[in-house]
């Protein structure tokens, strides 16, 4: 077993610009906490009770409206998101893709980029050196990565940030919508990548807003709405189930 | 508890990481800049010339005394200082980084502190012209401006831990903190106090923790023993400050990530 959920719940606090300011903390305790600041503690309900497995060569992929609590689960899996219940289990290395930016220094040249990658990823100076040359390969940057990435167009740095995140074969690869500013050519060399490692045993969760892209990567679909799980199997089924949900108009 | 303090281990022994992210905050003071963090010690530098003449003037201080007590007067306390505003903002200007990998947000504390240091190294050469102008010769203290160093160094990871974590939940805090210590400067001798500080300390002074760590390395680098007062005040600053910070971290950690 690849990815192990269990009962997992997440709930956050919103802060609104009022409440992450100190002065309604002091005004409620002036006041003897009569104030009512109870709006402005919003929690959030993000994941609510989700369990289940993910195993080897699983690809799955994650449906589910705006807010769905798609982006939440995946940060849950990565360990960037503790959640407020349940256990989360992964078994081996994971690498993640939240956006294109991965926490890079936009002043920063490529190169140096990937060395900064590297030993956030927890590489060793002479690890991010072996690897600098095919994550430059793969990238097809060429003579840009001398230059700062703030000057990349956005598919320039998802080339870049592509290849950096998928360069130690990771176990589990998670990745968020920002695929789509990709051109045809890299898709297909993104896609080549993802196929070679889920037939290596290893999984990948995504998060695509096409079905036609879902189609194409990934073999398994969760589905969840509102931080709960509807459904969660082989592709076709749950893609068909969630489709006569979005039609049926029942979202929201 | 012990979970807590190898989480802190484990940030500040990722060496490798810290070290490059401030090398590269260093590196982007460069970028496109000839002289890049240079503009700092220009300025420190002309501040300590016109502020030396005047007041020297105005206080009545002969200039040798004067000049080699506010040029590392302002040093120390830029060091200080810096670090303290530079520090509200460490776990927010992470935010990239932290919402996408589990890094050990200690790493980013680290950072700031080093590439404060980075700073500092910059603005001590406004003392070297001083050293050779006014003849200042080491003396068998010297080197105890090192161990000052030093418990600076370990109290500002402690103070940036703290800040990071308070700024990043209350985001007043860092506006009250750049008044409060724009406040302390003028507590502090730094362009006062050569002459005027004699056996009796005042209270304010006493109390003032900057003065203590300030003097820790000036003292020693203008040849004086410093206070055994700063000493003790220094060490129980370091407990008690890493403590408060231990248990603060415990209680922020799980919840830091969605703050900023």
């Amino acid at each position: 077993m690849l990815v192990s959920v269990d009962n997992v719940s997440l709930r956050y606090p919103v802060y609104d610009a009022a409440a992450q300011s100190f002065r309604h903390r002091l005004v409620k305790h002036a006041t003897g906490g009569r104030v009512n600041v109870e709006g402005s503690r919003v929690k959030v309900d993000a994941l609510r009770d989700l369990s289940f497995t993910m195993q080897e060569g699983d690809r799955v992929a994650l449906m589910g409206s705006n807010g769905a609590g798609k982006s939440t689960l995946l940060r849950v899996l990565a360990g960037v998101y503790p959640p407020s219940e349940g256990t989360v289990t992964v078994a081996g290395r994971v690498s993640t893709m939240f956006d294109i930016s991965l926490g890079m220094d936009s002043e920063a040249t490529g190169w140096e980029n990937i060395k900064l990658c590297g030993l956030l990823w927890g590489l060793s100076l002479e690890e991010c050196d072996q690897h600098a040359q095919s994550i430059a390969d793969f990238s097809e940057l060429g003579d840009y990565l001398a230059m700062p990435i703030r000057t990349y167009s956005a598919g320039m740095r998802l080339r870049l940030a592509f290849a950096i995140a998928t360069t130690r074969v990771p176990d589990v690869f998670l990745v968020d919508e920002v695929i789509g500013v990709g051109d045809t050519s890299f898709f297909q060399k993104a896609n080549a990548r993802l196929s070679e490692m889920a037939s290596s045993a290893r999984g990948l969760m995504i998060a695509l807003h096409s079905e036609e892209a879902q189609r194409r990567i990934c073999n398994k679909g969760l589905w969840i709405d509102h931080g709960r799980l509807m459904a969660y199997g082989p592709f076709d089924e749950v893609a068909a189930q969630y489709r006569g949900h979005v039609s049926n108009g029942t979202t929201g | 508890m012990k979970d807590v303090l190898q989480e802190i281990g484990a940030g500040l022994m990722n060496w490798r990481l810290w070290w490059t992210l401030s090398w590269f905050d260093l590196k982007s003071r460069y970028r496109r800049s000839v002289i890049g963090p240079f503009w700092l010690t220009l300025s420190m530098g002309l501040t300590v010339m016109m502020l030396g003449t005047v007041y020297s003037y105005i206080l009545g201080t002969p200039h040798t005394a004067y000049i080699p007590h506010l040029s590392l007067g302002f040093i120390v306390w830029t060091m200080m200082s810096m670090m303290i505003v530079d520090g509200c903002r460490t776990f927010m200007e992470a935010a990239a980084i932290i919402k996408q990998r589990p890094v050990p947000v200690i790493v980013f504390a680290m950072r700031v502190v080093s590439r404060n240091l980075l700073f500092t190294a910059h603005n001590f050469l406004v003392f070297v012209p001083v050293v050779f102008y006014y003849k200042i010769v080491p003396t068998w203290v010297t080197p105890l401006a090192l161990v000052g160093l030093f418990l600076i160094t370990i109290n500002g990871i402690w103070i940036v831990i703290s800040i990071g974590i308070v700024c990043a939940r209350y985001r007043d805090i860092p506006q009250l903190v750049l008044s409060l210590v724009q406040m302390a400067f003028f507590l502090t001798p730094v362009i006062w106090g050569v002459q005027e500080i004699g056996n009796e300390i005042p209270l304010f002074l006493q109390l003032n923790l900057f003065y203590h760590f300030m003097e820790l390395v000036r003292a020693p680098l203008l040849g004086m023993e410093p206070r055994m007062l700063s000493w003790y005040v220094a060490i129980a600053t370091t407990v008690i400050g890493w403590i408060f910070t231990v248990f603060l971290y415990r209680i922020a950690r799980r919840r830091l990530v969605f703050w900023i």
